[in-house]
């Protein structure tokens, strides 16, 4: 099982009545670089929900680690008369 | 003459299935055998993708395509979101699972014992074929 969070995520959303739709690359792992300040910040407050809730803080965590890095290789593709819709997680 | 060919003729001539559904049925044996031999060769392999293609069409909105790969990991991770549940809570759902007649202990649920779950998947195929869509559901 692979802890590592996806690092790219390809997002295209073409719609056919518009010339140019949005085609985006999104770095995740920039996503991630700048989520981790306000992570740490909130690790202290996780930790006193987690006590108060009686949830294992540290299970837990490896939990939405588990998650985040299998979603790997999602891939989802919809093409209707309206617009095309393709994304991609690396 | 193959023991599934005869009775799939058979039900044809008692005119319990129509003769569509015999082709189809017939379509599938033929296959079959390939579809054995593929999978033998695939047995050792850890099952990666839930895949579901949809190929429809609507008399108003028109074609409509839908290709979703879904990793198997992702349901292997989600067993340990359990985690998330408190002790609580938990022993609240078990006991309602154990009312309904269902012995199991969501907080003893690991990924390795999902695998045989997904183990069976292998042989899961859903084949949805109708005049508006044909929706396929398999892994691979």
């Amino acid at each position: 099982m692979s802890w590592l969070p996806p690092m790219l995520a390809i997002v295209h959303i073409l719609p056919t009545r518009m010339r140019r739709g949005i085609r985006l690359w999104i770095p995740l792992f920039l996503v991630w670089l700048l989520l981790l300040p306000f992570v740490l910040v909130l690790l202290p407050v996780y930790f006193v929900v987690c006590a108060v809730m009686d949830i294992a803080p540290f299970r837990t965590l490896a939990g939405i680690f588990a998650v985040l890095g299998s979603l790997n290789g999602t891939h989802v593709e919809v093409e209707s008369p309206d617009a095309y819709v393709f994304i991609h997680v690396y | 003459m193959s023991e599934n060919r005869r009775q799939i003729l058979e039900m044809l001539a008692s005119g319990k299935i129509t003769s569509d559904e015999a082709e189809r049925l017939l379509s599938a044996v033929e296959r079959e055998p390939a579809t054995l031999v593929a999978g033998a060769a695939g047995r050792n392999e850890k099952l990666k993708y839930l895949r579901v293609l949809v190929d429809g069409h609507d008399e108003h909105d028109g074609s409509v395509k839908v290709n979703v790969r879904v990793p198997m990991m992702l349901l292997r991770a989600g067993v340990k979101l359990t985690a998330i549940i408190p002790p609580r809570a938990r022993t609240e759902v078990n006991d309602a699972l154990r009312k309904e007649g269902i012995d199991v202990d969501i907080g003893k649920l690991t990924p390795e014992s999902l695998e045989d779950v997904i183990e069976q998947l292998r042989d899961l195929q859903v084949d949805v074929d109708s005049e508006k869509a044909k929706v396929r559901v398999f892994c691979e």
